[in-house]
């Protein structure tokens, strides 16, 4: 029998190896070895029948006494997508990473932040996911201020300083949860929180959702998200807002769904998502840095992902999921990408790549596919994730339904607009740009073209993947 | 009062404290301060919630000592939480020797690269 | 303008509190327990055979945490021996331009064998008395760090610490899975005798987890102090 466990000890015996080895050639065979297995293992459970999701107790102490780990459809189904990202990011970061010094470290933290994201996964125990919670966002900052940049330590310190607060907020809901139930384990408390003073469980649930939101970039507390994913190393901005935000999510969801189920959180959330969309999008209409659009574009994908998912119709669930599952890979690739174009040209505006994509052509056509699907273009997977999403809205009959639809269209203007004008930059003249002539071979090297080509697939094909994706969000 | 309020109380005003230098500070190492104090306040609370009157260290011993124990596992939690604190607080701390080093000044008024 | 944003928020923030907690902290005085805690205290004798009931839910009940405690002090040494790793700018130079004089240094490493003592025996007694691997692991890095500050050079083997540290780590996985592959069947599964109750020799693998805690603390402080001020002392080289 496999063991879900593994999927938190081996990336964390790997990490812990990693620093040993401190070589680098070997500690990127060590990650991308460890990448395969957890993608391996991912595809086991995937597959396995988890009609009645599989339990382990640790240490033989059943909850509440003890810590309860649980895989069900959906962890399965999300640890196949971190664990494949995952590999892909770190295969890409073979040729990324080239120069840096300190490559072995690099790769035992992107370890130790795909243990941590299981961990979140996995756990039935609240304490126990603050745990997890708090190496995801310490990983993170690290990975942040990797870039070694000025902009990248200030991006890293203002994201670590807002997200203490924000654990320190989860602590004390967790607190007030323990003193109403006696208990951490999450189904124990979501029975106990049944049956508190509603007023109690209101703060709670405010202080919980307003301190993992941070991570998950909800709308009034993810200011710290333009600057962290627009000044980190490209790979470590794909798994950001490839993954990271996005389990956080989904994680928040579950446990606002379940655990805080006595009050209406679904309502207020909608219309915080309505408001990331907006503010995103137009501000990612305004920037002229590449990476900065594409951090902003995220934090409009995520408000779209968490309206589909507070719609409260199975339907609307099972669209955001589609949509999470979209948006991991399109913005995997742009942000990929970007990472090779701010190499090859040394520069972070988007006038200064005009005509790279003739210089790049295999390179230039993944950009466009990515960019393509992300505005929801038919036969891409992002058309039908959109769909979804807007008819899913359109049956639901909640309350701002069609507000949202009419936000989520202006929302999709906006991004063409934005994106289209990279493409047209792309493919524009390179002699009218005021780009230096870049001689020789432009494309991206070998490892970094199968990354993003497994990205790519992800977006063309991912329509196919519609009826396996789940949608419940249960304990 | 109640012992366990007056420590609720104080729990609280040191998680307001602490939030409002890290509000108000712009000396870097002063927000990570005040971090540090609402962080203190927060484990003060959680001890609090594991308090019975008159309750004795959880720790056998040979002689029993008379009346009940006070609830272990809050204990437990602030353990880990301090050890976590430090963990982050350690981080920071480096991150702000890393911006004195590159922008000669630990006052977020002084860095202009983004907004604060 | 700060100043008074910050009041308005954090009054707004305490006021809300205020009228949500009044009413719920009024009568806030109990007698007994009526939480999990009672449960682990009545099960912690028999179940983990440790006198500190404290230890017992930390390492055997919640081991998992602190396997996750463990990896949250090796993500931040590891962030911080990333970060300090450039710093050569004589950041910390005033601070490292004295030795201590010779009584200091004398004094420090007379006292080092003393403090690393006084961390053993806290580790060893975790499960009997308040202590254990984390304070236990902290004392012994002490030691370490009252030397640093005292004395201008002191090479510290940094190959040994690494080697100290990922070998903490991987057993700590290894005794996970010790219990996953016992009859126990359960990952972290206490399967050691438990021995005599109270005794230094008692609680099962309660001892030798903390052991390996203290030694991943002790090792992955050493290498935060040493970075952090090894940025000081190579500008300091750099100058002379």
């Amino acid at each position: 029998m496999v063991s879900p466990i593994l999927f938190i000890v081996v990336p964390l015996a790997a990490a812990f190896l990693t620093v040993l080895v401190n070589r680098n050639a070997g500690a990127r065979i060590l990650a991308l070895l460890t990448g395969f297995a957890l993608s391996a293992l991912a595809w086991f459970w995937f597959r396995a029948d988890l009609s009645t999701p599989v339990s382990v107790v640790i240490a033989g102490i059943a909850p509440p006494m003890g810590i309860q780990l649980s895989m069900d459809r959906l962890s399965a189904a999300l640890a196949l997508l971190i664990s494949v990202s995952g590999f892909l990011v770190i295969l890409y970061s073979q040729s990324y990473l080239k120069s840096e010094e300190a490559q072995s470290k690099h790769y035992a933290v992107l370890l130790l932040l795909m243990a941590a994201s299981f961990g979140i996964l996995l756990t039935r125990d609240l304490f126990n996911l603050f745990v997890f919670y708090e190496i995801l966002c310490i990983s993170s900052y690290i990975l942040v201020a990797s870039e070694e940049t000025k902009a990248s330590f200030e991006a890293s310190l203002k994201y670590l300083l807002l997200g203490s607060v924000g654990s320190l907020f989860m602590l004390v809901a967790i607190g007030l949860a323990y003193r109403v139930s006696g208990s951490l384990a999450m189904s124990d408390i979501a029975q106990a929180l049944g049956e508190a003073d509603l007023s109690y469980v209101m703060l709670t649930a405010a202080l919980f959702v307003l301190g993992m939101g941070i991570e998950a970039a909800i709308f009034p507390v993810n200011t710290w998200l333009p600057d962290a994913h627009s000044t980190a190393p490209s790979s470590i901005s794909a798994v950001l807002s490839g993954f990271v935000i996005e389990l956080a999510l989904i994680v928040l969801l579950r446990i606002s769904m379940t655990v805080f189920s006595s009050v209406n959180l679904m309502l207020p959330l909608r219309y915080m998502a309505l408001a990331g969309i907006l503010i995103g999008e137009l501000a990612a209409f305004g920037q002229t840095e590449l990476k900065r659009t594409l951090a902003y574009s995220s934090m409009g994908q995520v408000g779209l992902m968490l309206f589909a998912l507070t719609l409260g119709t199975e339907a609307g669930r099972q669209a955001g999921m589609a949509h999470l599952v979209m948006h991991t890979g399109a913005k995997s690739i742009l942000f990929l990408i970007a990472g090779y174009f701010i190499v090859r040209t040394g520069k972070r505006d988007i006038k200064s790549y005009s005509g790279l994509g003739r210089r790049m052509p295999l390179t230039g056509v993944f950009f466009v596919i990515g960019a393509l699907s992300l505005v929801g273009v038919p036969p891409l997977f992002g058309f039908f994730t959109k769909f979804k999403i807007l008819s899913a809205a359109a049956v639901s009959g909640a309350t701002g339904a069609w507000l949202g639809i009419a936000v989520i269209l202006l929302g999709t203007v906006l991004e063409a607009s934005y994106l289209f004008r990279v493409v047209r930059t792309l493919y524009s003249d390179p002699e009218t740009g005021n780009t230096r002539a870049v001689k020789g071979r432009m494309e991206m090297d070998v490892p970094a073209l199968i990354a993003v080509f497994g990205f790519t697939l992800l977006v063309i094909f991912g329509s196919f993947l519609l009826p396996l994706i789940p949608s419940g969000l249960a304990l | 009062m109640t012992v366990p309020q007056i420590l609720y109380v104080s729990a609280f005003l040191l998680i307001l404290i602490g939030l409002y230098s890290l509000l108000t500070q712009r000396n870097m190492i002063r927000m990570i301060i005040g971090l540090n104090i609402a962080d203190l306040g927060v484990n003060l609370f959680l001890v609090t919630i594991g308090f019975v009157d008159n309750g004795s260290a959880p720790i056998f011993r040979a002689q029993a000592a008379a009346g009940p124990m006070v609830d272990p596992v809050p204990q437990a939690l602030v353990l880990t939480s301090i050890v976590i604190g430090f963990g982050v607080t350690a981080l920071a701390l480096t991150l702000v020797m890393r911006l004195f080093v590159t922008h000669g000044s630990i006052d977020t008024a002084r860095i202009r690269g983004l907004k604060w | 303008m700060r100043k008074l944003i910050g009041i308005l928020l954090i009054g707004g923030f305490a006021f809300y509190l205020i009228t949500v907690g009044m009413g719920l902290f009024s009568a806030e005085s109990r007698s007994e327990l009526d939480s999990v805690g009672s449960e682990i205290l009545a099960t912690s004798p028999d179940l983990s055979g440790a006198a500190n009931t404290v230890t017992a839910v930390v390492v055997q009940y919640r081991g998992f945490d602190t396997l996750g405690e463990v990896t949250v002090l090796f993500a931040s040494a590891l962030g911080v021996s990333m970060l300090a790793m450039a710093i050569r700018d004589g950041l910390l130079q005033d601070l490292f331009d004295d030795d201590g004089g010779f009584v200091l240094q004398a004094g420090s490493l007379a006292l080092l064998p003393f403090i690393v003592l006084v961390g053993i025996y806290i580790v060893l007694h975790g499960h009997l008395s308040p202590g254990g691997g984390f304070p236990g692991g902290v004392i012994i890095a002490t030691a370490v760090f009252v030397v640093i500050l005292t004395s201008k050079t002191l090479s510290i083997p940094r190959g040994l610490i690494n080697v100290l540290e990922t070998l903490a780590g991987l057993g700590f996985l290894a005794i996970g899975f010790v219990g996953l592959y016992s009859p126990a069947q359960s990952f972290l599964a206490n399967i050691l005798p438990k021995g005599e109750f109270g005794s230094l020799l008692s609680a099962g693998f309660i001892p030798v987890i903390y052991a390996i805690v203290a030694i991943k603390v002790a090792s992955e402080l050493i290498n935060i102090i040493s970075k952090l001020t090894a940025a000081g002392s190579a500008s300091r080289e750099a100058a002379e």
